[in-house]
Formats: structure tokens, C-alpha cells, sequence
């Protein structure tokens, strides 16, 4: 398909641009509220349930700073969630729709929807999201374990080293998180491909219906 | 199901105002994360720990939250079940947010639309 194709001075490429700047933004809010709100959660259970889920909270709390199991570092915890969240959706739902204009016609199912207006249903790619989820996922491995390599506590940081009992080869070292990023994207891309896969096949024999 | 338009612009638009299936989506969500926990339970109970250790003490702490749950073959089935449950949620959510994020922004175009057409003459 011409990328090129104008009518009133706009491109196919311009009208595409404008509506994935819409949905990285919705992507992203959902992202980051959902992150917010899952710390912001853990803090507070940790807060108020004799010792439950301190741990998982010291951990992140290397990584964010002032979280913490009490009310204002669960407040951070909401404010750190967000922005995190929203960086990573964004980066997630731009990745996986890198390629979008050229298959667009695969990736939706219409339907008649209300007032005999045609409503489509969206069709998820899973290569595309593969990707996206593992980059994001090995690029996150990566910057975390190489943020307690530079902090130099990569030698007590014995729950990250937990990650090679499912990550072989991994370690709290430069090397190690390389070794262990290439295996996340793998599982992270194998899992999108059945995520997708699932989503499509049901999706598909729900609209046939 | 209907014919796609055969407008490559109208394509890109209902393209990006789609929407989830949420039954669908949450089947999706629900098979991963169970997929997830069963097959990480079991391969810590396949890899085992010497004898008197433990298998997976840190993932048995998920007890606290999934009753019943062990880093056994059962325990993988049990929490594989829940897993399910918390993933489902969070599918239903996530395509329950999605949609209604852009049924709202179509009704704000629908009504801008309508209210573009009125003229006070």
C-alpha cells in the first residue's frame, strides 16, 4: 500500500501518526495506573501485613527512590509506578506497532456494531508484540542489574541472583545480565506468541458467530 | 462479520478505534499467567535442591497470597489456578480500560460532530 496516497493534503502516514500518538497515550495512562496502583498495593501490604512482601519492597526500593512499606513511600511508589509504567507502555505499544500501516487490513475484525455502524475489533500481531515485550523486558533486566553493578552491591544482591534458578547463566554481573537478557526476551517473545495466538483464535471464532 | 473498508484511510481509523475483545482477552491473559506459574513451579520441583533444602522457599512465599500453593506438582497445578484467576483480572481490566477509553473518545467526536451541524440561524 502507497504510504504516499494524499487526499486534502494528508498522507496515509499523517493519519496513522496522529492516531498511534492517541493510543500510546491511552496505552500508556493504563500502563502507568496499573503500575501505580500495584506498588502503591505491595507498599501498603507490606505496611500493614506483619512483614509480607518487605522483601519484594526493599528490592524495588533500590531501584526507586523513597519507596518504601510506609504511607508517604507508598505514595511514591504510586508517582514512580506511573512514570514507569507510562515510559514503558508507551515504548511497548510503539514497538508493536512499528509496521502497522502496511498490514493494516490484518489487524482489525470488522462488525456491525449499534445504529448498523460498522465497530472493528482489534487483531493483535504477535511477532510484533514479541518483540516489544521482550525488548522492553531484556532492556529492563539489563539497566537494573547494572544499576547494582555500578551501585557496587552486585556481591549482596542475593535476590537478584535468584533470577538464574530460571534464567541460566544469569549472574549480577555486565556479562551476566546480558546472558540473562537474551533468554528473557525469549521467554517473553514465546509467551507473547501464545498470548496472541489465544487472543486471535478466540476473538476471530467470537466474531464468526 | 463485515467487509473491511476498502479505503486504506477508513482502514487506519477503524484500525485505531478498535476495540478489545474482552472475553478473548482475558481467555489470553488468563492461559499466559497460569502457563507462567505452573511451568516456573515446575521447573524449580524438576531442577529439586540437595537433600534437607527446600525447593524454592522464595517462590513458596506466594502461600501467603494463594492458600494452598507449594513448590510441588501439585502445588504448581493449585497455584497455576490462581495465577489464572489474577491474570484473567488483569486482562479484563486492562481491555475494559482500553475500550472504554475510546468509546469516550468516539463520543466526544460524535458530539462535536452533531454539535457542528446545528446552526443557530
Amino acid at each position: 500500500m502507497n504510504e504516499q496516497t494524499e487526499r486534502d493534503g494528508v498522507t496515509d502516514r499523517d493519519v496513522l501518526e496522529a492516531t498511534l500518538r492517541f493510543n500510546t497515550l491511552v496505552f500508556s495512562i493504563i500502563l502507568g495506573v496499573f503500575a501505580g496502583a500495584a506498588l502503591l498495593a505491595l507498599s501498603l501490604v507490606a505496611h500493614y501485613g506483619h512483614g509480607m512482601g518487605r522483601l519484594a519492597v526493599a528490592l524495588i526500593g533500590v531501584f526507586l527512590p523513597g519507596y518504601g512499606a510506609t504511607w508517604p513511600g507508598a505514595l511514591l511508589g504510586l508517582f514512580w509506578g506511573f512514570v514507569f509504567g507510562a515510559l514503558l507502555g508507551a515504548g511497548i505499544y510503539r514497538i508493536n506497532t512499528r509496521n502497522v500501516l502496511e498490514r493494516v487490513d490484518e489487524l482489525v475484525i470488522a462488525e456491525r456494531g449499534a445504529n448498523g455502524f460498522a465497530r472493528a475489533v482489534l487483531r493483535l500481531d504477535g511477532h510484533s508484540l514479541g518483540l516489544a515485550m521482550g525488548a522492553v523486558a531484556a532492556l529492563g533486566l539489563v539497566t537494573t542489574t547494572d544499576m547494582l553493578v555500578a551501585r557496587g552491591t552486585a556481591a549482596e544482591s542475593v535476590h537478584a541472583r535468584l533470577l538464574s534458578e530460571v534464567l541460566p547463566g544469569y549472574t549480577v554481573s555486565v556479562v551476566g545480565s546480558i546472558i540473562g537478557a537474551m533468554e528473557l526476551f525469549v521467554v517473553a517473545y514465546v509467551f507473547c506468541r501464545g498470548f496472541v495466538t489465544i487472543y486471535n483464535w478466540v476473538a476471530e471464532r467470537r466474531q464468526r458467530r | 462479520m463485515e467487509a473491511l473498508p476498502a479505503d486504506h484511510r477508513d482502514a487506519i481509523i477503524m484500525w485505531a478505534l478498535a476495540k478489545l475483545d474482552v472475553v478473548a482477552f482475558v481467555a489470553a491473559s488468563a492461559a499466559v499467567a497460569g502457563a507462567a506459574l505452573l511451568m516456573l513451579t515446575l521447573a524449580l520441583v524438576l531442577k529439586g535442591a540437595p537433600p534437607g533444602v527446600p525447593v524454592g522457599p522464595n517462590l513458596a512465599e506466594l502461600a501467603v497470597v494463594f492458600p494452598g500453593y507449594s513448590v510441588s506438582a501439585v502445588g504448581a497445578l493449585i497455584g497455576g489456578a490462581y495465577a489464572s484467576v489474577v491474570g484473567g483480572v488483569a486482562g479484563f481490566l486492562l481491555a475494559t480500560f482500553w475500550n472504554v477509553a475510546h468509546a469516550l473518545f468516539l463520543a466526544v467526536i460524535r458530539m462535536r460532530a452533531n454539535l457542528a451541524s446545528y446552526s443557530i440561524d
